[in-house]
């Protein structure tokens, strides 16, 4: 049997992964761009869907559909970004017959309308944010009303998803109005709606969201807590679990009111039930994302569930294979996301080709990557390179682990924000766990990378002379003749040498 | 072998020696002595005084991209003697795209008075949008791009000139 990966990347990479544990054959689709792309690689079977802009491929619901019916596909996985919260395409699928693997078209187009879930939450009595929580009209004018009765600073949000994108901070009434034109313009672009939002600023939160799960037996389960308080341009990019700021008692509320969250918008599948959580430990419903989040390999470390391979079975009309009292977090787990975008300059995206990969190696490290040596990430899709995850028994182990695998890592190629990860994952308020989710403003604002000592930069310049050294046809010859034997630089050695 | 390399703008001249496994570089009156233990193109591990330490590095259409223990560089062939990186010749500026992505919105039309920090254009890649700002109080020249236009990093989206020039 096959399944259609309508995404691409790292993510695709990883459904492929799960399919073929599974037993599954994967069937992956490619723009463009994306031809040789490594989740291309890594399928069975890869279809092309058009241009490299993924409105005109990744993002055309007909096309895909197409493909899975015409490669003999039985289901569809949308990964995350994309189609994956869009109700429409979940229902074309569906109506084709096909198994859409995440919630109901129902559920998702309620939970994707933060406005009505806002309501619908309101009613089922989990606490929320001071904000607009009724109503259709969402014109300019109703927002400034809004905005005046809950008080600035205010957060404008898109009505139609997540992930930062149309969302604006307004501190005074003056930039109330610019602030909604960007946020509309942005959230048409991400989201294909303009409709936004108002609720009140929390100033110093933590972000802190609760994996669940349903299944279509009327199981619902919590698999705990995710803490993503490190965010620059409200995008995540460090994540753990368990949050440093939770204890038993919090825990278990949160986790009752996720599992409430989804149980009133008759969840199925794996989602995440985000909260902010204040200062005084007061939280507050946010949002639920309804598909699997880049952020799911923690809490696959801390409980020891493969998310995919359950989200595959459970669409196909599988129970839960886990209770909530099966469920248990084991150790600590960090997540970094190495991007392409340079830190030094607010964070821009970069784009361009990865000449060399190195992957970091080691006791409790997962790389989920979703580009090789020779690959490229280009301007056309999010520039994610991997996600790096580090599992330990304690969290000081688990950043220590992250924090020299970071170092392991060299891509070549790119400007990356690995050394901005080494900068968070080495601030003592990191360590302490002391988190929100101005971190990055409070405490790293306008970083730059250390002033490279004297001894570092000469090595790199060393580097830098071996690398072009390389290729004056002269010097090749007659270095590489008196460079050492491999075998010779490993000192004393023995086969199998030694007792069993 | 001589390097002159620049950095993010900053210039460096260096001398590089290869005798066998012996290195040597030389740059600002400092020098470091280092014995290649093994060269795996791109992986390099060196011996610095006793410390071992493996390093990336690989040249690609004249730049150098380097890595070792989480620090990169990416360094460009530089002229010698001359300062890199630079916009302006007699005060003529151009803004420049801060990345590859589309234009989606020019704020400004030729002739306008512009100044320091004002938004003069936005360029969205990525799902993002980047405000482009103007690096000083100045007067429009000329504007080379529209919405919806493709731009490519460090393309010149506007020509600025210091507000004095316009006069007359």
């Amino acid at each position: 049997m096959s399944i259609l990966i309508a995404n691409r990347g790292e993510i695709a990479v990883r459904v492929i992964r799960a399919c073929h544990e599974l037993g599954l054959k994967a069937v992956a689709v490619y723009s463009d761009a994306d031809r040789t792309a490594m989740h291309v690689r890594e399928a069975d079977a890869a279809y092309p869907i058009g241009p490299a802009a993924a409105t005109e491929s990744y993002l055309r619901p007909e096309v895909l559909i197409d493909v899975a019916l015409k490669s003999n596909c039985k289901a569809v996985h949308p990964g995350y970004g994309f189609l994956a919260e869009n109700a429409e395409f979940a229902r074309q699928v569906i109506e084709a017959g096909l198994v859409y693997i995440g919630s109901s078209p129902e559920s998702i187009r309620l939970l994707g309308d933060k406005v009505k879930s806002r309501a619908l939450m309101a009613r089922a009595g989990v606490p929320l944010t001071p904000g607009i929580t009724s109503g259709e009209d969402l014109t300019d004018e109703r927002l400034a009303v809004e905005s005046e009765r809950i008080g600035f600073p205010v957060l404008v949000k898109a009505a139609g998803g997540g992930g930062g994108k149309g969302m604006r901070i307004v501190h005074h009434p003056d930039d109330l109005i610019s602030a909604i034109a960007g946020a509309r313009r942005e959230a048409l672009a991400a989201f294909g709606s303009g409709a936004v939002y108002i609720e009140k600023f929390i100033t110093r939160p933590r972000h802190v969201e609760f994996q669940v799960f349903g299944d279509q037996h009327g199981h619902r389960v919590h698999l705990f807590e995710r803490e993503c308080s490190i965010q620059r341009r409200h995008q995540k990019i460090i994540e753990e679990s368990p949050s440093p700021a939770l204890d038993d008692d919090l825990r278990h509320r949160m986790g009752a009111a996720a599992v409430q969250v989804i149980t009133a918008a008759n969840y199925t599948n794996a989602g995440t039930v985000e909260f902010l959580l204040d200062e005084d430990r007061s939280f507050y419903f946010l949002e639920v994302n309804t598909r699997i989040q880049v952020e799911h390999p923690v809490t696959e470390m801390v409980t020891g569930i493969d998310l995919v391979a359950e989200q595959i079975r459970v669409a196909f009309g599988a129970e839960l294979s886990f209770g909530q009292n099966d469920l248990h977090q084991h150790g600590h787990a960090v997540e970094a996301r190495i991007y392409a975008e340079d830190a030094r300059h607010n964070f821009l995206p970069s784009a361009g080709p990865v000449h060399y990969l190195k992957e970091p190696r080691g006791p409790g490290i997962r790389f989920d990557g979703g580009v090789e040596s020779g690959d490229e990430v280009t301007v056309h899709y999010d520039p994610i390179v991997a996600k790096l995850i580090a599992h330990a028994p304690t969290r000081k182990t688990a950043v220590n682990r992250l924090s020299f695998a970071l170092k392991e890592t060299a891509i070549l190629g790119l400007t990356t924000n690995i050394d901005f990860l080494l900068a968070v994952l080495e601030h003592p308020a990191f360590r302490s766990g002391d988190l929100t989710t101005n971190f990055i403003a409070e405490h790293l604002a306008g970083w730059k990378p250390p002033v490279s000592s004297g001894d570092e930069r000469n090595i790199a310049l060393l580097l830098a002379g071996l690398a072009a050294s390389k290729h004056l046809p002269s010097e090749v010859t007659a270095s590489d003749s008196t460079l050492p034997d491999p075998w010779a630089v490993l000192g004393r050695w023995e086969i199998a040498s030694g007792a069993r | 072998m001589k390097l002159h390399l620049s950095h993010f703008g900053d210039l460096f001249e260096a001398t590089f020696k290869r005798d066998g496994e012996r290195l040597t570089i030389n740059s600002n009156d400092k020098s470091l002595e280092a014995r290649l233990v093994l060269a795996r193109d791109p992986q390099f591990i060196l011996d610095v005084g006793g410390r071992l330490l493996t390093g990336y590095a690989l040249k690609r259409n004249g730049r150098t991209f380097v890595s070792f223990e989480g620090r990169t560089w990416q360094f460009d062939e530089a002229t010698p003697g001359t300062r890199s990186t630079g916009a302006a010749g007699t005060g003529d500026l151009s803004v420049v795209s801060p990345m590859p992505g589309t234009v989606i919105k020019v704020h400004v039309s030729i002739g306008d008075r512009v100044v320091r920090g004002q938004s003069l254009a936005i360029v969205e890649a990525m799902k993002m949008e980047n405000e482009v700002r103007s690096p000083g109080d100045a007067l429009v020249r000329n504007i080379l791009v529209a919405p919806g236009r493709q731009v490519g990093f460090g393309e010149t989206l506007l020509e600025l000139v210091p507000p004095e020039e316009a006069v007359g």
